[in-house]
């Protein structure tokens, strides 16, 4: 009851956050435009939106507390690993990683079975510092590091929070075989791109 | 109330990236890909049987197809970016739509591992033809992207499709349309053997 409750406010919020980025970004205000850019950027990458929504729906796919425990260690994970970025350059590592995490977490969303706590803890807080350090290194001088990283923990917030929802709501047996689908494609689509690394 | 928030909040994620950057190079890279599986009626006759036989089939195939099927075509696209060579692949393709054909026609209903033997090994040739195109796109990533969901939409075309099956006359319009895929597949499989 109290996850619900907690999703039903974070689904409400969400939209309000994701509607305007559009129009702040027509009017750019100083300071609102570096959160929202930090909502954004992840968002602009394939590589970063498609295993963020595996992880997402592998969320919904697990027990309750294991999906808070994804929900929670995301978006942390992405806000250090950001921090870090500011002293850290960026591995090439990380591109592998998220392709890889694709690959993985696609596979885990396609067979949809529970997984221990501490496994899902750790392929969510990997997928968070690899997401968290790829967008972190790209923040440009002239962007507020305090503003982009709160922005960027928040789009994971919610992105992991819709994906629990929507996959907790759904009650057709199709609807639950669709999602299993959607694993297979971002595991597909992880496996083909990740044959390309020599 | 939550599920049309998701819906909203699935909208308003794709709005704002839309409007975030132009990507010309990620785009034409998704647009090759999407329209690889669909330059071909080899391709498009195969993915489109593959979800009426899964449907013909009913649980669990209906679903087991659909998921093993890109993980499978994936494994086949591995081996075209690697370079490994696979004979007769356009010929396996064309015989994919043949033999699938046959299936929905007979409405056959071999066990579920025969049946997911058969598309898989079909799923290999498919993958290998799209993989040897990947390294070449303008963005690997999005090609790939393109190319899963084009195939993916025509599974879910053929079993929509084939949800007519549970009416009498429904499962006759099916096998006739099985039939016609068995046609169309040798027609396709004479002309790779004129040319």
């Amino acid at each position: 009851m109290k996850m619900n409750l907690t999703l039903s406010i974070v689904c409400a919020i969400g939209p309000v956050f994701l509607i305007f980025p559009s129009s702040a970004l027509a009017h750019p205000m100083k300071g609102v435009g570096d959160f929202y850019a930090g909502m954004l950027h992840p968002m602009t990458s394939v590589e970063c939106v498609l295993p963020i929504i595996a992880l997402s729906l592998l969320a919904g796919q697990q027990n309750r507390r294991t999906a808070i425990a994804i929900l929670l260690s995301f978006p942390i994970a992405s806000a250090l690993a950001a921090l870090l970025a500011l002293v850290l350059p960026v591995s090439p590592f990380v591109a592998v990683i998220n392709t890889s995490a694709m690959a993985v977490l696609g596979i885990l969303v396609a067979l949809n079975r529970s997984l221990p706590l501490e496994i899902s803890v750790i392929l969510s807080a990997v997928l968070g510092l690899t997401v968290g350090w790829a967008n972190g290194g790209e923040l440009s001088s002239d962007t507020s590091a305090y503003r982009f990283i709160p922005g960027l923990a928040v789009v994971g917030l919610l992105l992991i929070s819709y994906g629990i929802g929507l996959v907790r709501s759904l009650d057709m047996p199709w609807a639950k075989t669709a999602v299993r689908v959607t694993g297979s494609w971002i595991a597909a689509i992880g496996i083909l791109v990740l044959s390309l690394n020599k | 109330m939550r599920r049309w928030l998701a819906i909203l909040a699935s909208i308003a994620i794709f709005d704002s990236s839309a409007f975030a950057h132009t990507m010309p190079g990620q785009a034409q890279g998704f647009i090759t890909g999407f329209l690889h599986p669909l330059s071909g009626l080899d391709h498009i006759l195969a993915m489109v049987a593959v979800g009426i036989w899964g449907s013909q089939l009913g649980r669990p195939a209906i679903w087991v197809l659909p998921v093993a099927f890109p993980l499978v075509m994936s494994f086949g696209g591995v081996l075209g970016v690697r370079g490994v060579p696979i004979p007769g692949v356009e010929i396996g393709v064309a015989a994919s739509a043949l033999v699938l054909g046959i299936m929905i026609a007979l409405a056959a209903r071999p066990p579920l591992w025969v049946a997911a033997l058969i598309v898989g090994a079909f799923a290999i040739f498919h993958g290998h033809a799209h993989g040897t195109e990947l390294p070449k796109a303008a963005s690997p990533l999005t090609y790939a992207l393109g190319f899963v969901l084009a195939t993916g939409l025509l599974h879910v075309c053929g079993i929509l499709f084939g949800l007519i099956n549970f009416r009498p006359a429904g499962a006759k319009a099916l096998r006739m349309s099985g039939g016609l895929i068995a046609i169309v597949g040798i027609v396709l499989l004479v002309n790779l053997a004129h040319s």
